[in-house]
């Protein structure tokens, strides 16, 4: 992970009916990656490094 | 907490090609955005991404960063728009897949009387302009076509492009959303640098000039229609015999024939030699992609046959 940004990784699933079993929310949380875009807003704030969002359509 | 659904994304600020399955971009806390990074074309998911070019736009992002990291949006902020809001999305349940958020907007254009037909021709490729972006270093120019409007503008192999349709551009995803924004007909300005020094033009461009090929897009597998003929392409000799070029299309209709083809009026050993009277020069694969790359269900066209050596039209309403 490049340490210059904060990441965000923002997974946009595929699944059409159970939210909760859908397979992005299976994906394992990685290291240095945020999911919480206003998190992510917050920590660029007060680190000032800018931001890198991801947008997955999970297979 | 984890993002998981379009619905909490306020597609206003994140603009993309919906029908991608992987999209980046890079942004401040601000909310201004300094580039983007993904992008594809027909050919594949895959062919206008490469690690080094991430690289390079990251450098790039960094670089535009330090410059300013509290720089605001150019354009003050628009009214978010949320999909799950759009009165079209009422008859979508359960979770909205990113593409459906195309077909969404589509619907709702359509309801409300502003859609155009051109604007399922989104994200166009730089190259509907004669450039042709390196993969690594994305707004460097590669090639440029002969005799197109890049090229009348004086864009050379090796510029640096800049600025596209008034958007900073760093990478392809950079320049395709920059030709998304630009008019379905009108001007687009263009800024580069060659060697340093600044240059810039503008480009006139007309109808049609968003097109290329859209038949991979998810959100429009319900507008693509299939021609249901098929057949074996002549060879060069029997397209002699009947009076055809050596490129011309013209394949022969096999049996059995499908039952829209016969409804259609098809028959056993047609040759189909074009669509709309236009002489095209492919063969039976090449104009079926033809046919749905630029036709769309329940559009009319006349479809044109050689029976027995005798030209015959037929009117088809596309499927």
């Amino acid at each position: 992970m490049n340490s210059h940004v904060v990441a965000v990784f923002v997974s946009l699933t595929l699944a059409g009916a159970a939210f909760a079993q859908s397979p992005a929310s299976k994906i394992a949380p990685q290291k240095g990656w945020l999911n919480d875009l206003n998190a992510a807003r917050a920590q660029a704030q007060k680190t000032g490094k800018p931001m890198m969002v991801v947008f997955r359509c999970d297979p | 907490m984890r993002l998981l659904r379009i619905e909490n994304i306020d597609l206003n600020v994140f603009e993309f090609d919906w029908d991608l399955t992987w999209a980046t971009f890079f942004m401040n806390a601000s909310g201004k955005v300094y580039a983007r990074y993904g992008g594809r074309d027909g050919k594949g998911p895959d062919t206008r991404n490469t690690l080094e070019g991430l690289r390079y736009t990251m450098q790039a992002v960094l670089t535009e960063h330090r410059k300013d990291p509290a720089a605001k949006p150019e354009a003050p902020a628009e009214k978010p728009l949320y999909i799950n809001q759009v009165p079209a999305a009422k008859s979508y349940r359960g979770c909205i897949h990113c593409h459906q958020v195309k077909e969404i907007l589509r619907q709702e254009a359509i309801n409300t009387g502003t859609w155009n037909r051109e604007s399922i021709y989104t994200y166009p490729l730089p190259e509907n302009l004669g450039i042709t972006l390196d993969l690594v270093r994305g707004n460097q120019v590669k090639q440029v076509k002969p005799a197109s409007l890049a090229d009348k503008a004086g864009v050379k192999p090796g510029d640096v492009l800049r600025t596209l349709n008034g958007r900073p551009i760093y990478s392809f995803a950079d320049a395709q959303y920059a030709l998304h924004k630009a008019p379905y007909e009108g001007k687009i300005s263009l800024a580069w640098t060659r060697d340093g020094n600044p240059l810039n033009s503008t480009l006139a461009v007309g109808p049609g000039w968003r097109r290329t090929n859209v038949t991979w897009r998810p959100s429009l597998l319900d507008l693509l229609p299939s021609l249901t003929v098929y057949g074996t392409d002549l060879t060069a000799k029997e397209k002699q015999a009947l009076g055809l070029d050596e490129k011309r299309l013209a394949f022969r209709q096999d049996e059995p024939v499908h039952s829209a083809a016969k409804a259609m009026g098809v028959q056993i050993g047609d040759v189909i030699v074009g669509i709309d009277n236009k002489k095209l020069e492919m063969s039976m694969d090449e104009f079926l992609g033809y046919v749905r790359q630029n036709y769309l269900i329940g559009e009319t066209a006349t479809l044109n046959v050689l029976r027995n050596g005798k030209r015959v039209d037929l009117s088809v309403k596309l499927k």
